[in-house]
């Protein structure tokens, strides 16, 4: 490791804590905890959002996927972007307007039964922790690469440092920490492209001719099917991109941040316009990577190409400009895995302690305690999954994340907002249905059986990849059969004035159906 | 003039039903609902073609996308870009849509009755309050953020009081 090097981890180690001790000292009561008292700003959320969003998947996978693949790389940017547009029309206002903690809030002003709460806490935490074994096995095998560490202390480095961020700022750290790595995120990207259009006289078609002589796909390098070469599998990753989005906890959980939904729009807006000049900047991050290191060169050095991003800032601007960018990469991964853990704990507390384990009886102190021990618990599994799962492949893990959140948590969340005749039958149909069926198809596809010796990849059950396009219309389908065969639960006049609410942020009472049982 | 289907109209009814003496505001936000229906419905429609086409295209005509438009750069590639500015032109539409959502909900809601009967004794509760928040903004201290959050808390449960106390009274409906 480089004293450069180095210098930059320890200051971006000291910062986020400094940003911590600061955050430890605002958060007194479990508003603080959970929603940082809802005092950021539109645009200051919309960053954090940015930041709780841009994982290492997009810094250094996209990246890398459009420096080995080209254009099918880029094909991920345009998905995770316009997944943005979902939350934006549909998602996110009325989160703000009936959430008051967690997704388990919302699904619970529809339905106040307490095995909802049981069953989106607990789906809440199981996403969670995959997410962070996926982000903690990435964060592994990048600081073993970037700094030699050993990947066993890298990951319980990183797992320590996400923990105590939330265990000690709550949300307040979270927001900041993530609104610093979107600050440095986007400086980072910017200098590395302007230092790469600049090598090209800032003639970016020079740049796309050069590319297309580059590579061993010669012309081919440019169009499309390098990568993805089943339509319905293409079809269906970016159903799943699309819609997962708006199934992701720890994105949801950021509404609730702001103090009402005028906020939350000019937050989603905000990260949308950051995040679009960040993905469309990964073009030139990819295809610098191809003309300034080289296609094998990349692929030696890590076969899946997320080195693109680092070894790109080697070449351009030596040891200096890496140790900056393998930094950023660092503080990128933490502000995600501390956005995902702060969810994880927020549901484990506010949905499982207080709603279901205590019946809404819990005082503000035992459930602060609640909360930093559960943020303490899921860090620890999540750190003992990531070092016994150190050959687990990250991308099989991401894309079920999406499917999950796509088909457990998006229909259940759609439809009890806007949907009348929707039953709890029909949610809790959806949710198990979702849940299962994208796990069975992930388990029966190319990703798990096709890996297994004995079927040599010939003989798998489900052909795709991504299973989302079959578990997403089966967890519909589910909830409006269910509520069809149970249409006298329909409680049509709580529906009406919660609705009121979704769209007003004031409630008014319907009378019956909507205490908490 | 808004032209109600016939589903809106028993949405309209069921909300005058259940919503009792707010039965007015109801139909002021039925009416911008339905204006922010179509919106939403037209924009999703849109967005969804527009990017669904991408990954289909490409897949099933990709000698149209494969076409050189300017120097190498093909078809694919614009129609690629072309998608943020798409994602640019759906977040202009809405929130310029929205603001006037707002307002028009906004003045719907001038007179709404505030009553949460759902747990009066649970102080978090409050803080869900839109007109909380209104009160947190003119004060910095966490201290007076929590003196306020009693008073409004307070000043809700007299409310409620003086209109009968239970939540399930007669009056609601």
């Amino acid at each position: 490791m480089s004293v450069t090097t180095f210098f930059f981890f320890v200051a971006i180690i000291i910062g986020t804590l400094l940003i911590t001790y600061w955050a430890a000292k605002q958060t007194s009561s479990t508003a603080d905890y959970y929603a940082a008292g809802g005092q950021l700003t539109g645009f200051q959320n919309g960053l954090a959002i940015a930041g709780d969003y841009m994982s290492a998947a997009s810094f250094l996978g996209i990246s890398g996927a459009i420096a080995l693949y080209g254009f099918d790389g880029f094909l991920y940017s345009i998905g995770f972007l316009l997944s943005f547009l979902v939350l934006l029309l549909f998602i996110a206002e009325p989160v703000r307007n009936i959430g008051q903690f967690t997704m388990g809030d919302v699904i619970c002003a529809r339905f106040p039964q307490r095995k909802f709460r049981f069953l989106t806490s607990t789906s809440t935490v199981f996403i969670s922790i995959l997410y962070m074994v996926a982000q903690l096995v990435a964060a592994g095998a990048l600081l073993k690469l970037l700094l030699g560490l050993d990947y066993v202390w890298a990951v319980v480095i990183v797992g320590t440092l996400m923990t105590s961020y939330v265990t000690f700022g709550g949300m307040m750290a979270t927001s900041w920490v993530q609104i610093v790595k979107t600050l440095l995120l986007l400086t980072g990207t910017l200098m590395i492209c302007l230092i790469v259009l600049s090598r090209f006289e800032w003639n970016s078609m020079h740049m796309f001719s050069l590319v297309s002589e580059a590579t061993v796909f010669g012309e081919r390098f440019l169009h499309p099917g390098n990568w993805f070469q089943d339509p319905l599998d293409t079809l269906s990753l970016n159903l799943a991109l699309v819609l997962g989005t708006a199934g992701l906890p720890h994105i949801l959980i950021r509404f609730l941040t702001v103090k009402n939904a005028a906020r939350v729009r000019e937050s989603v807006i905000s990260a949308t316009g950051v995040m679009g000049i960040f993905y469309c900047l990964t073009i030139f991050l990819g295809f610098g990577a191809v003309l300034f290191v080289g296609r094998e060169r990349l692929i030696d050095i890590d076969p899946s190409g997320n080195m693109a991003a680092p070894l790109l800032a080697l070449s351009l601007g030596g040891d200096f400009l890496m140790a900056f960018v393998a930094a950023i990469a660092f503080a990128t991964i933490l502000a995600v895995v501390c956005g995902v853990v702060m969810a994880a704990s927020s549901a484990f507390a506010h949905d499982f302690y207080r709603h279901v384990i205590c019946r809404g009886e819990a005082g503000e102190k035992a459930q602060m305690r609640a909360a930093k021990m559960a943020s303490i618990g899921v860090g620890c599994i999540a750190i003992l999954c990531a070092i016994m799962l150190e050959s687990l492949n990250v991308a099989v893990i991401v894309s079920l994340i999406f499917c999950i959140a796509a088909s457990v948590h998006f229909p259940v969340l759609f439809l009890s907002i806007y949907w009348r005749r929707f039953t709890q039958s029909g949610a809790m149909a959806a949710m198990l249905t979702g849940f299962f069926s994208s796990v069975v198809l992930l388990l029966l596809g190319p990703h798990v059986l096709g890996n297994i010796d004995v079927w040599n990849g010939r003989d798998v059950v489900f052909p795709l990849q991504n299973p989302g396009i079959i578990s997403i219309p089966l967890s519909f389908l589910a909830a409006y059969a269910a509520s069809a065969l149970t249409h006298n639960q329909a409680d049509e006049a709580h529906f009406e004035s919660l609705f009121v609410q979704t769209q007003t942020g004031k409630s008014v009472p319907s009378g019956n159906g909507n205490r908490e049982l | 003039m808004v032209h109600y289907k016939e589903t809106d109209g028993r949405r309209q009814r069921a909300m005058v039903r259940h919503n009792g003496r707010n039965g007015h505001v109801s139909r002021k936000i039925e009416r911008v609902w339905q204006h922010k229906k179509r919106t939403l419905t037209w924009l999703t429609v849109g967005f969804f073609i527009y990017f669904f086409s991408l990954p289909l295209l490409t897949s099933y005509a990709p000698r149209l996308m494969n076409y050189p438009l300017v120097g190498s750069v093909s078809v694919a590639w614009f129609f690629a870009l072309s998608q943020f500015a798409m994602a640019g032109v759906i977040c202009l539409v809405y929130a310029l849509t929205a603001h006037k959502w707002d307002r028009a909900l906004q003045q719907a809601t001038d007179n709404i009755e505030q009553h949460d009967n759902t747990e009066q004794h649970d102080n978090t509760r409050q803080y869900n309050n839109t007109r909380q928040y209104n009160n947190t903004e003119q004060n910095d201290s966490i201290g007076q953020h929590k003196e306020n959050k009693e008073t409004e808390h307070r000043s809700d449960r007299n409310a409620d009081n003086e209109d009968g106390g239970s939540p399930d009274d007669e009056g609601w409906r």
